[in-house]
């Protein structure tokens, strides 16, 4: 699995040609990015942004793809430093909705792009999909972004097969935020998408926001008694460890008949990066968890 | 409180706990028949006799436990300040819990590991310390410690507003504690309240004869030969430990100590040790009686934390509460004699400050950090950074000096040297429109949430002035109405953020007051905002002369109180509006500026107006400057920066002046 993922991640394709002088400079060459999905995207796509939001958040969330030492930070990406911005001369600035707010004053700096992935209609791994088309051929990157798509796809295709072998319990999947409440991940998340490609089945059916996910108490993650936890982030708090052991989470059968499944944290708001890697990590910790 | 409304004591209390009792049979019976009670309890079998075992019942044994608690730490709070709106929340404590438990979350988690309540605990006890050393020599005077309190809790709102503008992906379980939430996993919560909640309850027995006495007046209860001190200070040790064991159990829960008290009283119990029996009992039916609502209305809509609801439900409470109190007697302001060293000529301090404002406004401009590090900028670059930086540094000049402006005008008004702002109400009312925005526009764009917030402004100021034409005015009552609105806006902003929804860094950048989002054309109307409104503050000058002198005085001096009161208002909340739509809700600049220009020797009224407003202005372009350049690339709200600076200064004057 790890070789494919890496193989997808690393995918390079170099600039092609141009023979046009004219065209070479409309093509954009020194872009920012203001947010961690389009910027994992662009990397994926062996483009180095000049500048990034939050390089210190990107690294803490997203191993993979790394973040080359030179790229500059900008700030925050709903704040970003307009002067820094500035004088990084930039010839495309990415954001995506969330940061619409700051969009006046970037388009000032120079051209923004806005590229809408989580949205209140959902489906967000399609919308990362498209973006990595867009971005690809707008940045002249050839076939490297069908083949980040194709290779995904195939991907989530081959995992498919794959758990055919699982049990095929329906999942929780969620993040706890303390002892009693977690984060749970629904309909028009990313991760939603993932498993409906890969044709597993969510046990959360209650609403979510535009993000995909809502958070609630421990409790409710009781109503099917017959589903696997998947712990996004493992049972500790992220900069905690408040060891999760009350009464009532001892008692959920997924407890007591020890079908619980940690994974590493993994952002709910990435791209096609991000999807095919949490797709990895759940179709290995799901085979290994259902056949031991 | 003037006893006209007398409810039948038993009556209200009997009816509520029944309404209570009954909504719980109702949700546990729905969960075990009653027959496998007694089995569910002692092991319970599948996750229904779990949630029943671990969820439901310990959640019953919490609000009651917990609501008793409040009840009897309020009453015990409003004995000792003979304040009937002190509440558990009024002294900071919560707030201080809040801010430890997130700078551990943040910076230390291995201390998590001793268990969060201890934490919250300290981070309570620190704050509420902080309260006492500011009015310590005031032999604890009520109002002094209710200001207090007010300031330290905005203080480390503003810090925990840095923390979590800096850490926003680790902060949610703070978020989340910060609302309220009731919801139990099992018994471990009720066995850390309960054996605390009764060695308080003794604690609070054996103080009942003195605090009996500590009712009557200040010479009475001298004369009976009690050190008030001793006394006061052991009551507010248990009120306190109270109130943190309950923010450290189950986060902050606002108003119950206010209202069960108050209940208690209008149902008719008029001596203290009848209250004192009866509150907590009252604190621990409202508080049951709201879970198990927040509960039924979670059945039909997502559950709003109990928390959150409580506050929600208590500010009306208490602005209904507000024009039936009996006029609360504030100390009339002794005159400032040891911190006015009467220069020469202060005259010569205000030429000196107008002629440092156009220099610091040229290094603002020009000196900063940058890609190249730090530097001055020159031809092109700097043709290429003005247009950045000159709209942020005119805003935060303008909204300095109508926030000083305002001050003054407050502070003068109320004869209140410790009025602001930031009590004043606006701010939150403006800080509120924008917050309904974001519920009805998921992504507004600048002009709306401008209009937005200035919709909340004007509201908010209506409704003051609604409420304040009973009482002509009366600069208490329009501070406590402002302090309630302040109250809303934190619950409200905090379930927001508890939410998760990214677009509340949005929210959370607007309350931490930033330069950011001025444009040159909003900067510029700002500007002519301010010009124009503090060229019309001068003919107020007589009004601020006299209002300060008290109501008798100035009626002899042929004033028209009511009026002046209402014009004084009416510009100081245009003001505020204004400049909150630039720096946020807090800054303490309006505090600061007019303090520091008396003690600079600008005692006459316009004089001190015209030194403040200056000073204001470099405060607030300091800050500016400060936030942009001292984490670049990152930037720090001027707001809060400001902040920072402003809440230790009140605190620092508050102990000068009550010495």
């Amino acid at each position: 699995m790890a070789p494919l993922i890496s193989l997808v991640l690393t995918i390079n394709v170099p600039v092609l040609a141009d023979t046009q002088e004219s065209s070479t400079k409309r093509i954009p060459h020194r872009i920012a990015s203001m947010d961690w999905g389009l910027t994992e995207t662009l990397l994926a796509l062996g483009v180095v942004p000049v500048g990034v939001a939050d390089v210190a958040g990107y690294r803490r969330w997203f191993s993979q793809p790394a973040l080359p030492s030179g790229v500059v930070d900008v700030g925050f990406g709903d704040q970003p430093n307009l002067e820094l911005l500035t004088d990084l001369r930039p010839d495309l600035i990415l954001i995506t909705q969330q940061f619409a707010g700051a969009e006046p004053f970037l388009k000032r700096v120079t051209k923004t792009l806005t590229i809408e992935i989580n949205t209140a209609q959902g489906r967000p791994f399609e919308r990362a999909c498209q973006a990595t088309l867009q971005l690809s051929s707008l940045l002249r990157r050839g076939s490297a972004g069908a083949a980040l798509v194709a290779a995904a796809t195939a991907f989530m295709e081959a995992a498919r097969a794959k758990l055919r072998s699982y049990d095929q319990r329906p999942l929780y999947l969620f993040e706890f935020e303390d002892a009693r409440h977690v984060t749970v991940f629904g309909a028009k998340g990313l991760f939603q998408e993932v498993l409906d490609r890969l044709g597993l089945r969510n046990a959360w059916s209650g609403p979510t926001n535009d993000w995909g996910f809502v958070i609630t108490d421990l409790e409710h993650l009781a109503g099917n008694p017959e589903a696997r936890f998947v712990c996004v982030g493992g049972r500790s708090r992220p900069g905690g460890s408040i060891a999760i052991k009350g009464g009532l989470w001892r008692s959920l059968v997924p407890v007591q008949s020890g079908r619980v499944v940690d994974l590493p944290p993994i952002l709910f708001y990435g791209a096609v990066p991000t999807a095919t890697r949490f797709a990895t990590l759940l179709t290995d910790a799901l085979l290994k968890d259902s056949a031991g | 409180m003037t006893p006209s409304l007398r409810l039948p004591a038993w009556w209200t209390m009997l009816a509520m706990g029944l309404v209570a009792v009954m909504l719980s049979l109702h949700l546990l019976l729905g969960e075990v028949p009653l027959s496998q009670w007694a089995s569910a309890v002692a092991s319970p079998q599948g996750v229904q006799q779990a949630i029943f075992a671990y969820g439901t019942l310990p959640r019953i044994a919490v609000s009651i436990g917990a609501g008793a608690a409040l009840g009897l730490a309020g009453v015990v709070f409003q004995q000792v300040l003979r304040n009937p709106l002190a509440e558990p929340t009024t002294l900071g404590t919560s707030a201080g819990a809040q801010l430890a438990l997130a700078a551990a979350t943040l910076y230390a988690p291995s201390v998590l590991d001793l268990g969060r309540e201890w934490i919250a605990l300290a981070g309570a006890a620190a704050a509420t310390a902080l309260v006492f050393a500011a009015s310590w020599r005031n032999t604890v005077s009520p109002l002094t410690l209710l200001m207090a309190g007010l300031i330290v809790s905005l203080f480390c709102g503003a810090f925990g507003g840095v923390l979590s503008l800096l850490h926003r992906d680790r902060l949610e379980s703070v978020f989340i504690w910060s609302t309220g939430s009731l919801v139990q996993d099992d018994w471990s919560e009720v066995a850390y309240l309960l054996p605390r909640l009764v060695v308080a309850m003794v604690a609070a027995g054996l103080l009942v004869r003195p605090l009996s006495v500590l009712g009557l007046e200040d010479v009475g209860a001298r004369s009976l030969g009690l050190s008030l001190r001793s006394v006061r200070l052991l009551a507010l040790g248990v009120a306190v430990s109270l109130s943190a064991f309950v923010v450290s159990a189950v986060g902050v829960i606002g108003f119950i100590g206010l209202a069960a008290p108050a209940l208690t009283r209008l149902s008719g119990m008029r001596r203290f040790r009848d209250q004192l029996l009866w509150s907590p009992v009252m604190g621990a039916t409202l508080l049951w009686l709201a879970d198990q609502l927040v509960q039924l209305l979670g059945t039909v809509m997502p559950e709003v934390p109990t928390g959150t609801a409580t506050a929600l439900l208590g500010a009306p409470l208490l602005l209904w509460m507000l024009p039936r109190l009996k006029e609360a007697s504030v100390p009339p302001q002794a005159p400032e004699r040891e911190d006015t060293h009467r220069s020469a000529n202060p005259w010569h301090l205000l030429v000196g400050a107008v002629l440092l404002l156009p220099l610091l406004t040229w290094l603002a401009l020009d000196f900063g950090e940058s890609l190249h590090g730090w530097h001055w900028a020159t031809g092109q670059e700097l043709a290429r950074l003005l247009p950045w930086r000159w709209p942020r540094v005119l805003a935060a000049l303008a909204a300095g000096g109508m926030l000083a402006a305002a001050g003054n005008l407050m502070q003068r008004l109320s004869g209140n040297a410790l009025a602001s702002p930031e009590v004043l109400g606006i701010s939150s009312g403006a800080s509120l429109g924008f917050i309904l925005l974001l519920f009805i526009v998921p992504f507004p764009d600048q002009p709306m949430q401008v209009i937005a917030a200035a919709g909340g402004a004007f509201v908010t100021l209506l409704t003051m002035l609604a409420l304040g034409r009973k009482s002509a005015f009366s600069p208490e009552r329009m501070l406590l109405a402002g302090i309630a609105l302040a109250t809303v806006f934190s619950a409200l902003a905090s379930l927001l953020m508890a939410s998760g929804d990214p677009r509340m860094r949005m929210l959370q950048s607007w309350m931490a007051g930033s330069t950011y989002q001025v444009t040159g054309q909003a900067a510029v109307i700002a500007a002519a905002i301010a010009i124009a409104i503090l060229a019309v503050v001068p003919l107020t000058g007589r009004w601020l002369a006299i209002l300060p002198l008290g109501e008798t005085a100035s009626r002899e001096l042929g004033l028209d109180i009511a009026w002046s009161r209402l014009a004084l208002l009416l510009l100081a909340s245009i003001l505020t509006a204004a400049a909150t739509l630039i720096v946020g809700p807090l800054s303490f600049v309006g505090l600061m500026a007019p303090h520091m220009a008396r003690m600079a020797g600008l005692q006459r009224p316009l004089s001190q107006l015209a030194g403040a407003v200056v000073l204001g202005a470099l405060i607030m372009l300091l800050a500016d400057w400060l936030g942009r350049n001292l984490l670049f690339p990152y930037q720090i709200p001027a707001g809060l920066l400001a902040a920072f600076i402003g809440a230790p200064y009140f605190l620092w004057l508050m102990r000068r002046q009550t010495a």
